[in-house]
């Protein structure tokens, strides 16, 4: 594979307005990876949370940040598993609309940007697994995380659609449990690894969410596992955000900490909670630094 | 939210389509309906016609359980012809978007596609589309995206289960040492075309 080692940063708007922990925690383990994140200026939304009511508004928004990358001659790294799938969906889908391609070009060349749709949007897996690599990622474990069990939690639009550009096997994923491993840490299946944490119902039905959260952080928490290791702010929000709203709303009795993987990462190169962000995690997150022996 | 489709209209979805003279010759005359041909159009595709009703998405949704919420009987019901019975129901913004059904399809009948196509209809018609989606659209036409930076929670020590002992300050993107953000430079360009898109093929 072609190394690439320069990408556009699109943190997206739930990373770069709230969850500044998967931000802040990115900005410092890439460059020490190798990979330089560039910050493009005039990012907007994504388009996903439209796709919905309108697929042309969607394709539209997706098609001018791909477009910026586009001018600058670089490749996208989305913190956020939604806004990887509106990037790796779009080129297609107005590849398959030639119509409403032709009228997002006109739109986007009023503000001079130029859309080819080639601009490739890399998930953090693959820039992780694929342009870094696990050997990489390894040699720079200073503190392996041993004596931790630790659940995997994907995120739906990680590993679907499964149909093109895949990231992993949409039913047996391993990218993540392999970056873990490769920390030192102990990684386990277990049956409901693959669950939607219900972030997509929250519009409509904040409780059946929250409901859908709990019961999989539930399960979690009684197969003995010391934390939930993610990659998508939804996720995020739900799983390590959402704990109390969730003993309160559903009086399911949760309590474990959740965590991004760049932050796991970040404690196995040697690297203090602070710098990674973990003082921003709502979810009991000092339990795992106490089964670390620090802090 | 309203009421969702009566029981009886889901359980006539799952008749077989002949015993109700639904497929008889009468709707080969008349063709498709206005609504039928602007789902299709949405669609792109027919696809949603290979569904032989196995069930594999239904079985896998993660709203089923809390909903009388079906991939298969949507599905069925499109190819009856029942949009408007699924657009008054309002029961088509209980997907979680979660992508297992169109993942599991062994005929590629992709029902997320069909569900979405179904919102997208509800939008253009402005039949019960749930208030958060145009207060999202009016954010990204204002500021380009769907929410600003916010400040946000910091504990001096890091939370434990002992929740009662968390002390905190609040922190921005600055604070926290992190880049601002440059966000786009002419929101009048992208408002605009954004009003446009939104109109595509609306009329």
């Amino acid at each position: 594979m072609e190394k690439r080692m320069k990408f556009a940063l699109y943190p997206g708007c739930t990373v770069e307005s709230e969850q500044y922990a998967h931000e802040i925690s990115a900005r410092e383990v890439f460059p020490k990876l190798g990979i330089q994140l560039v910050d493009v200026e005039g990012f907007n939304c994504c388009g996903y949370p439209l796709k919905s009511v309108s697929l042309p508004a969607w394709s539209y928004l997706a098609a001018r940040n791909l477009a910026l990358a586009e001018k600058e001659g670089l490749e996208v790294l989305p913190l956020c598993n939604g806004c990887n799938l509106s990037f790796r969906e779009v080129s297609h889908y107005l590849e398959e609309n030639p119509e409403l391609k032709k009228h997002v070009k006109k739109l986007l060349s009023n503000e001079a940007l130029p859309f080819n749709g080639n601009v490739k949007s890399w998930h953090i897996l693959q820039v992780l697994h694929d342009v870094v690599g696990i050997d990489k990622i390894r040699s720079v474990v200073s503190s392996p995380l041993k004596g931790l069990k630790l659940a995997t939690h994907y995120g739906c639009h990680a590993l679907r659609p499964g149909n093109f550009e895949i990231v992993d096997d949409s039913e047996d994923p391993r990218y993540l449990e392999e970056l873990i491993a490769a920390l030192g840490a102990t990684v386990e299946d277990y049956p409901e690894r693959l669950d939607c944490c219900g972030q997509g119902l929250a519009i409509t039905t904040g409780k059946t969410a929250l409901t859908i959260s709990g019961a999989k952080l539930k399960a979690i928490q009684e197969r003995g596992f010391d934390a939930v290791v993610t990659v998508c702010p939804f996720c995020m929000k739900m799983l390590d955000s959402k704990q109390n709203a969730i003993r309160v709303t559903t009086q399911t009795d949760v309590s474990l900490p959740v965590l991004y993987y760049t932050q796991l990462l970040g404690l196995a190169m040697g690297i203090s909670a602070e710098k990674l962000g973990l003082n921003l995690n709502l979810s009991p997150v000092g339990e795992i630094m106490k089964k670390l022996g620090g802090n | 939210m309203k009421q969702q489709v009566p029981y009886t209209l889901l359980t006539v979805a799952f008749m077989p389509a002949r015993s109700l003279n639904l497929c008889s010759t009468s709707k080969l005359e008349t063709g498709m309906t206005e609504l039928e041909t602007r789902l299709k159009h949405i669609t792109g595709s027919e696809r949603n016609q290979y569904c032989h009703q196995c069930g594999k998405c239904s079985s896998g949704c993660p709203s089923a359980p809390f909903f009388e919420f079906r991939p298969r009987k949507i599905v069925a019901m499109v190819q009856l012809g029942m949009i408007d019975e699924l657009l008054e129901s309002e029961v088509i913004w209980h997907c979680a978007q979660c992508l297992l059904c169109k993942e599991r399809c062994p005929r590629d009948a992709g029902p997320a596609d069909v569900i979405q196509a179904l919102q997208n209809l509800a939008y253009i018609l402005d039949v019960h589309v749930p208030e958060g989606y145009p207060s999202l659209i009016d954010s990204i036409l204002k500021n380009g995206v769907v929410q600003t930076p916010r400040k946000v929670r910091v504990w001096r020590e890091l939370p434990t289960k002992d929740i009662l002992r968390r002390e905190f300050e609040f922190h921005d993107r600055l604070s926290l040492g992190l880049p601002q953000l440059k966000k786009p430079k002419d929101m009048q360009k992208l408002g605009s075309a954004l009003q446009e898109v939104l109109k595509w093929k609306k009329g």
